[in-house]
């Protein structure tokens, strides 16, 4: 029987999400994990003492994960959630030079032509992840700060602990805090949610009044009231499902979002050029001469009083 | 003017538009929607209306689109074992959409006063209207998705954002009042033995605060200040869309995968109370449905 992947070959590259590039036969996952249950896909973030923290493996290993259950006709639902005591505590930080999940190195000293491609390389993978034809369901708990924010936020459909954290650390080289492509306006035009590093944080219960996550549920309910919804996905028509998510994602595109993905990542390139004074936390000037924990330690001491709970 | 569907009561400076279908729980038809345009008009063209309520007859607003295949060949695609060509449904959405669009840019100001069940297109009807008023109890929510529709209403993303959009749209998931005016889709939740007064008294606001501007001379401001947002946000692109994908919706119910739930073959075996409660059932247990006030179910 001839397939429709086969007859598709006239697809161009650009064209083709991320994960259709990422193959899942014969993978070793490691970084991320896969694993499918009937109707319903899982992919674990799978590095628990660095709490989950994401470098290129995986994002790659995660793309694959999603390879792999659009491939298969049985599955339905995709789960994305993290192993150990957190979702993902953001980009790992303590890559090595040339890894693409953190910010470029400055050493490396690309050009504006490379910034744009690798930028627009690490936003796609998101939107890819957005745009997935089947839905998806992000199942979070503990930290989910910066790009789990954003794995998270680009998910159909998001169930959180109550005491889940969720947020944005500048970490020097983003003084600004740029709050991710998702959860700029959209989800509520709340200021709460623009408010990016003047809040350390807010709780699963306060992003669910916000509007930006479905709901928050305390932390021994979370498994299943992700089962819960995920089958009710797993039983709608696949095909009308597919539609109805193409029209809102649609709607969003016609309200500008598609235009806020490229302005996010042209906000990456921009903020490869601020430069620091004394007084401020580089983040590769600190780890440069503190090492990771260093910079840790130099912007703990520069961060914003945190915000007592209830006050 | 003498209608079947609705009940046109006037008393200035309100228009109220009454979905009078009680012993189908006003599930819209042919007649019915022409008969709300009709209303409509009938209150646009009187110098003495300013505010046009529309509310629901006996236990609830609307349990949305008649599901009988009769007289409804306006408003709901054609039974997909006739095979239509996508050109006469697409056709037929943008008719419809049209339509839509028109109440939603109505010139006078609409109150939806909402009660019991307010599902699939009733729940349009009330978010084309301008205020929405509604008791704690009501419910409401958008099934379609259930039988393989997929909704026609580009307004979803504007009144509650992506995530809630795809919460109710993709999960079908019914909620309450309460929680329906914490996500912004109605402008209040109130207690149901005070809705009717609630809704007198929003008006009475409103008419106080906005004078003449709500009157018959409101019409510019309303559209310059209000309905401009929506149109510059994306808005007058999103009524082309949302027929386009509603018409693929439909067109592809040609085919069915061997465990879909097909609605039409069961509403021939089972009539249509039996095919909509098997429609229901895999969600009833997952999404409870909120309890209807006075029993009984969709």
């Amino acid at each position: 029987m001839t397939t429709f992947r086969q007859i598709t070959k006239w697809v161009t590259q650009y064209q083709k999400r991320q994960w259709e590039f990422t193959p899942y036969e014969g993978r070793e996952y490691t970084a991320a994990l896969y694993e499918k249950q009937g109707r319903i896909a899982r992919i674990t973030l799978n590095r628990p003492e660095k709490r989950n923290a994401i470098n290129d493996k995986m994002f790659e290993d995660m793309l694959a994960g999603l390879h792999q259950a659009n491939d298969d006709p049985e599955v339905r639902v995709v789960i994305i959630r993290g192993a150990g005591s957190t979702f993902s505590a953001g980009h790992d930080l303590s890559s090595p030079i040339g890894e693409e999940s953190p910010p470029v190195h400055p050493d490396l000293t690309p050009t504006v032509r490379d910034f744009y491609n690798i930028e627009r390389r690490r936003c796609n993978k998101h939107e890819d992840l957005f745009n997935f034809p089947k839905p998806t369901i992000a199942q979070v708990h503990g930290y989910c700060i910066g790009a789990g924010g954003e794995i998270q936020a680009a998910c159909d459909i998001t169930i959180a602990a109550e005491d889940a954290q969720f947020g944005v650390r500048g970490f020097g080289v983003a003084p600004i805090g740029v709050y991710g492509a998702n959860l700029g306006p959209w989800p509520s035009g709340s200021r709460r949610m623009m408010a990016g590093n003047m809040f350390p944080e807010l709780s699963g219960k306060e992003m669910e009044a916000t509007g930006a996550i479905n709901k928050a549920v305390p932390r021994d309910k979370l498994e299943e009231e992700v089962m819960k919804w995920a089958e009710a996905l797993a039983t709608i028509p696949p095909d009308a499902l597919a539609v109805t998510k193409e029209f809102v994602n649609g709607l969003l595109d016609i309200t500008g979002y598609g235009a806020h993905w490229r302005a996010h990542y042209e906000g990456h390139v921009s903020i490869q050029w601020v430069r620091f004074r004394p007084d401020e936390v580089s983040f590769y000037r600190a780890k440069k001469y503190g090492g990771l924990k260093g910079f840790l330690k130099d912007r703990a001491a520069h961060a914003t009083p945190k915000r007592k709970r209830g006050s | 003017m003498a209608y079947e569907n609705v009940i046109y009561e006037k008393e200035p400076p309100i228009a109220t538009i009454t979905l009078n279908r009680p012993q189908k729980l006003n599930a819209i038809n042919d007649l019915m929607l022409g008969e709300i345009e009709e209303a409509l008009g009938e209150a646009e063209a009187d110098g003495e209306i300013r505010y046009v309520v529309i509310k629901g007859a006996g236990r609830c607003f609307s349990v949305g689109q008649d599901l009988s295949g009769e007289g409804t060949s306006a408003i709901m695609p054609p039974d997909p074992r006739l095979r239509s060509p996508l050109a006469s449904i697409f056709r037929a959405d943008v008719r419809l959409m049209e339509r839509w669009r028109r109440i939603f840019n109505y010139p006078k100001h609409t109150v939806a006063q909402v009660h019991g069940y307010c599902l699939a297109m009733g729940c349009d009807l009330m978010m084309m209207c301008r205020t929405a008023i509604a008791a704690e109890d009501a419910i409401f929510g958008d099934p379609s998705l259930r039988m393989g529709y997929a909704t026609i209403n580009p307004l979803w993303t504007w009144r509650v954002g992506p995530k809630r959009a795809k919460e109710l749209l993709l999960t079908t998931r019914y909620i309450d009042g309460k929680e329906a005016e914490r996500i912004g889709l109605v402008n209040r939740a109130v207690p149901p033995d005070r809705l009717e007064e609630e809704v007198e008294l929003a008006i009475e606001a409103i008419d106080l605060s906005a004078g003449g501007i709500a009157g018959a001379d409101g019409e510019a401001p309303h559209v310059t200040f209000g309905r401009a947002a929506f149109d510059i946000s994306g808005l007058s692109a999103a009524w082309a869309f949302a027929a386009g994908l509603h018409s693929i919706s439909s067109v592809q119910r040609r085919g069915f995968q061997p465990d879909e739930f097909n609605f039409w073959e069961t509403r021939d075996s089972l009539g249509l109370k039996g095919a909509i409660r098997e429609r229901d059932a895999p969600f009833d247990g997952l999404f409870p449905t909120p309890a209807h006030p006075e029993g009984g179910s969709t």
